[in-house]
């Protein structure tokens, strides 16, 4: 497989970059950006110039051979001194000599073709790349464990020993059994949906964390929502001016709060307007509250929001310093321009979006095809129980067995052979 | 080939279930066929248990009748008692099974076999298959003669090098007696196959007038709408079975005694099956378990040997008597013959292609125990597709293979061909991922129009078929008939539904839970001349439509990533496979991501990295 290369820090200013090269041509490229044939000892620092068309720069590289490297093979790191403009410039030049660049997550998918990493770990890693807060970050790290293919396991081996019962009794009908190997498969089926019915609800935590809580703001024009948005994120992200219609577009900004990701849609005022440009903020603000968690229902004195909304939602009344008439309890009242109450407002966002505990070494679902897989097989389990009393055996099993095969999709293991060695490891059947 | 005795198409190699079926379709085919056999006596001998069928059996004996085999038939004559195994769990998991005559059982295969046209029968030991560049040119007999062919078909059961095991004796000899087949192992050998060495084992048979019946329990057969072949009329239960159980002190004696038991002492080295285990095994494996099923099973009409299934033993012959006259009912029972293990040669099945041909050596074709199987019906599929395939071959057809979609015969000869079998492999419902489709029910309407097509099926079966074909249109187009409610109401009230407020199609009052077509039968008065059978395979259709639909929409789907071609690749070179999947996939070099997936040893994930690999080769 040709040689790639990569940055494998954030683009941006920091004050180291690690660039990333790997496939069999990286050992022979370091070589020549140092100008040197030095036969590198795996897994060690050195400090060496990095030879660059009009200059160079001190690095410390380091050389892990096949298959003792994160993908499999041999693998460069450089860490070169920070900025853009200095990696960029290393970049093109590995790429000069006879590498290229990375597509995104190919470092990833090669670790995972050569056996480095299982397809949820590969899912893990990848959730970890694009993780921007602290929570998103464990909850990546959790996944890259495996504990997820464990729990997933530990409930399908459940179902495998249900099946083997049931698929035992099917396959010798004719055998005697006791006490001991009859179990309530019912009830063990409801243990099973409850389970499932868990890792679904608590995976919409799982999502939040992932994807972060979307708060739309939507007002009257000029009631303050560009200058909340700026509050919220201490940041002037939104151009505020006295001047109603001046948000056209929806403005995203994002803030962390108990290490949830906040993204906050500041819509266009929305009011009856013949300005096209402003017509359109205005739809967009629509769809801006249809995406979102939760939205944030601004008015001031002069602007009560009557906007309806079926989503979760705070009446927040800005402007709170400039109040002259008594407060209504219907109102959460704040003032962008002085900061007061909004730290209070971040709580009862967090509060009204996140339900139950968000524990930080917790296993929550967050790839949307995993929660697929767990939802298709709660269906099934579900359809089983439906009809457990009223069908037969063979099409309960067959439920169960899709049940055990939707697991199969997340964890990995779906061979038959697997629930006929159970059935004779359990039961002393045949003739 | 100069000085051969005679020239055939095809030569079968093997009198057993497996053979006889090969036989019996090579000359039916048209194809100048001989069977050689150890012992002309042991045409179709049933070696084990006197009885045809069980779960998932049952549907590999309909299937062998659907595409013109002879087993079913066979077994309809030979009938002692019928019945279908779980009637109340359901459709998918239905099995017939009888207990036959194994005297009758055997005469009327032979006397088929002897009656068949283009089909020669010879007692001999065939000691050598003969091969040029290749190809099969004929094979050698032990007495040094030699007959020229284009194909073999290789059935020698357990016959190849077999020995039998009673505790500390043993004896180099097939079962019941018969002279083990002692040279051709070598023959295979010199033609590159891998042999190994699996084991099995039956119970005593002994004398019925010496067991006190008081002590067991009557286990009659049942008046079924059905038998095993469609040729046949509607069959009569003659005898009766009898269940009973072993007690502790029958325990005792064999844990006092298992140090003498070979597969403890180290005198059996053949690998046994799991789901056919001896009574020491079970007793030691399953030591908590207080006592175990036995079920006495006549052998014959003619005879008063019983069969005692459940009983399997290799202990030697003084703790065998000890511990049968323990079993409550066996206090004065007298041994006719010692139950046995036995051990024997057969192939690695991974070595044949899906058409049960040799990779290597065009035209010589292995089907039954020599392929690591169990069980007669097991053996007759193989021997009848085997003998379908050698024909093929021999006219140059493209062979004839099943899917696992299409039937059992299907699942058991792909696991063969593509699973590392380390057991003597016996087939379950629960190895068939479409088991309702794959029904007892429905095998003449999966196969019969392809067993039509191969020229198995006589104009006789086909025109059964085709009637019952019609029946079940006329049945359908009758269900089609609207009722008002208040026609409906009488037989919905007698059946506790709830009476529907609009019309319903009759086929729709079937898919209530307490209506079958036999209340649509007797309510409206229809279908006076329709066999019970056929109304019962439409009730099953109707009920189960919704699961059947799925089950034919999940085979759709995994048809595509099952037909994705897999280019030759050096399996060693992707590391992302587990070791043992590089090593398997080497080996087996499978066509399709569908045949890698079913390899023991290559899992889902393996197949994961084998798509992704695939992808960004550009393969797909």
């Amino acid at each position: 497989m040709n040689t790639i290369v990569a940055m494998a820090t954030p683009a941006g200013n920091s004050g180291v970059a690690v660039i990333r090269i790997s496939g069999e041509n990286a050992k022979q490229i370091l070589q020549s950006l140092i100008q040197e044939n030095l036969d590198f000892e795996p897994r060690k620092m050195y400090l060496k110039n990095i030879y660059l068309k009009d200059f160079s720069d001190r690095c410390l590289v380091v050389f892990f051979r096949a298959p003792f490297s994160f993908t499999g093979e041999d693998v460069v790191e450089i860490q070169s001194h920070g900025g853009y403009f200095l990696a960029q410039k290393i970049i093109d030049e590995i790429i000069s000599n006879g590498a290229r660049l990375a597509d995104r997550g190919e470092f990833s998918k090669r670790a995972f073709i050569n056996g480095k990493l299982s397809l949820d770990q590969a899912e893990g890693i990848i959730d970890l790349i694009n993780a921007e807060s602290e929570m998103q970050a464990k909850s990546g790290s959790t996944l890259m464990q495996g504990k997820l293919k464990d729990m997933i396991s530990s409930i399908q081996d459940e179902l495998t020993e249900i099946l083997a019962e049931i698929e035992a009794k099917l396959d010798y009908p004719e055998y005697e059994y006791t006490d001991k190997e009859s179990s309530n498969v019912k009830d063990r089926m409801f243990k099973i949906k409850q389970q499932l019915n868990n890792l679904v609800a608590e995976s919409k935590n799982g999502l939040l964390i992932k994807n972060g809580v979307k708060i739309a703001i939507i007002g009257a024009p000029n009631v303050g929502k560009s200058s909340l948005l700026n509050a919220l994120t201490k940041s002037d992200k939104a151009i505020v001016t006295n001047i109603a219609g001046t948000t056209r577009d929806v403005i995203e900004a994002e803030y962390e709060y108990k290490g949830i990701i906040f993204r906050l849609l500041d819509t266009a005022g929305i009011h009856e307007s013949d300005d096209v440009v402003e017509k359109i903020g205005i739809d967009r603000s629509f769809k801006a509250i249809d995406d979102c968690d939760i939205v944030l229902k601004i008015s001031d004195q002069d602007n009560i929001c009557d906007i309806e909304t079926n989503k979760p939602h705070i009446n927040v009344f800005n402007k709170s310093d400039l109040l002259t008439k008594k407060t209504d309890d219907k109102y959460f009242y704040i003032s962008a321009v002085t900061g007061q109450n909004i730290d209070e407002l971040k709580q009862k966002i967090f509060d009204m979006t996140i339900t139950g505990d968000i524990k930080q070494n917790k296993i929550y679902l967050t790839n949307t095809r995993h929660i697929e897989c767990v939802k298709n097989a709660l269906s099934f389990i579900d359809k089983a129980i439906q009809l457990f009393d009223f069908t037969t055996m063979d099409i309960i099993s067959s439920e169960i067995k899709n049940a055990w095969l939707a697991l199969g999709e997340i964890s990995g293991v779906v061979s038959g052979e697997e629930i006929i060695d159970k059935i004779f490891k359990k039961f002393c059947l045949g003739k | 080939m100069i000085n051969v005795i005679d020239n055939y198409d095809a030569i079968v190699i093997g009198s057993g279930h497996a053979g006889s079926e090969a036989c019996l379709a090579l000359s039916r085919l048209g194809k100048k066929t001989l069977l050689t056999t150890l012992n002309l006596d042991s045409i179709a001998f049933l070696a084990c248990n006197p009885s045809i069928g069980g779960t998932a059996k049952g549907q590999l004996a309909g299937e062998i009748d659907a595409l013109g085999g002879e087993m079913g038939v066979n077994a309809d004559k030979a009938l002692l008692q019928l019945r279908m195994l779980n009637s109340s769990k359901g459709p998918a998991v239905q099995s017939l099974r009888a207990q036959v005559d194994k005297v009758v059982y055997h005469t009327e295969m032979k006397h088929t076999i002897e009656r068949q046209k283009n089909l020669d029968v010879l007692q001999c030991e065939v000691s050598e298959i003969l091969v040029e560049n290749n190809k099969v040119v004929g094979v050698k007999t032990s007495m040094g003669e030699t007959f020229g062919c284009k194909s073999v078909v290789v059935a020698t059961g357990v016959y190849l090098n077999s020995r039998i095991i009673i505790g500390e004796f043993t004896k180099n000899t097939g079962p019941n007696g018969y002279e083990p087949s002692t040279m051709l192992t070598k023959s295979l050998m010199d033609l590159g196959i891998e042999i190994r060495r699996f084991k099995t084992g039956t119970p005593a048979r002994v004398d019925g007038k010496s067991i006190d019946y008081s002590k067991f329990e009557v286990q009659p057969g049942e008046e079924l709408n059905t038998s095993f072949s469609y040729l046949s009329d509607k069959v009569e239960n003659k005898s009766v079975c009898y269940l009973g159980y072993t007690s502790t002190a029958m325990h005792d004696c064999i844990r006092e005694n298992i140090s003498r038991a070979p597969l403890y002492s180290g005198n059996i080295k053949g690998i046994g099956p799991r789901y056919c285990p001896s009574i020491e095994d079970k007793i030691m494996r399953f030591s908590d378990k207080e006592r175990h099923q036995l079920f006495l099973e006549p052998e014959s009409a003619s005879s008063d040997e019983v069969y005692v299934q459940g009983i399997s033993s290799s202990m030697p012959s003084d703790v065998q008597r000890k511990m049968y006259h323990l079993i409550p009912g066996f206090e004065n029972v007298k041994i006719m013959r010692f139950a046995y293990a036995i051990e024997y040669d057969c192939i690695n099945a991974t070595e044949l292609k899906n058409n049960l041909e040799s990779k290597h050596i065009n035209g010589l074709f292995f089907a039954g125990q020599i392929n690591g199987t169990s069980g007669y019906e097991e053996a007759a599929a193989q021997g009848l597709m085997a003998g379908i395939n050698a024909e093929r071959y021999i006219d140059n057809k493209t062979p004839f293979v099943l899917g696992r979609d299409q039937a059992y015969i299907g699942v058991l000869i792909d696991d063969l061909v593509t699973k590392d079998i380390i057991e003597p492999y016996r087939m379950m419902t629960s190895r068939a991922e479409f088991r309702l489709t794959l029904r007892q029910d429905n095998c003449d309407i999966r196969l019969t129009e392809l067993g039509r097509q191969i020229g198995l099926v006589d104009d006789k079966r086909y025109q059964i078929f085709t009637d019952k074909i019609e029946t079940i249109k006329q049945v359908y187009k009758q269900l089609d008939t609207m009722c008002n409610p208040k026609k409906l109401a009488p037989m919905f009230n007698d059946k506790n539904e709830n009476i529907p407020n609009n019309g319903l199609t009759l086929k729709d009052t079937i898919k209530r839970n307490n209506i079958t077509i036999f209340d649509v039968k007797h309510y409206f008065n229809l279908f006076e001349n329709v066999p019970d059978s056929v109304l019962e395979y439409i009730n099953t259709e109707i009920k189960y439509e919704g699961y059947i639909k799925r089950e034919e929409e999940y085979i759709v789907k995994i048809k595509k990533t099952e037909n994705i071609a897999l280019p030759d690749i050096d399996y060693q070179t992707i590391s992302g496979l587990r070791i043992e999947a590089r090593q398997k996939l080497n080996k087996f070099k499978p066509a399709t991501i569908g045949a890698a997936g079913r390899i023991d040893g290559v899992s889902p994930s393996d197949i994961n990295v084998l798509l992704v690999y695939l992808k960004m080769k550009g393969y797909i």
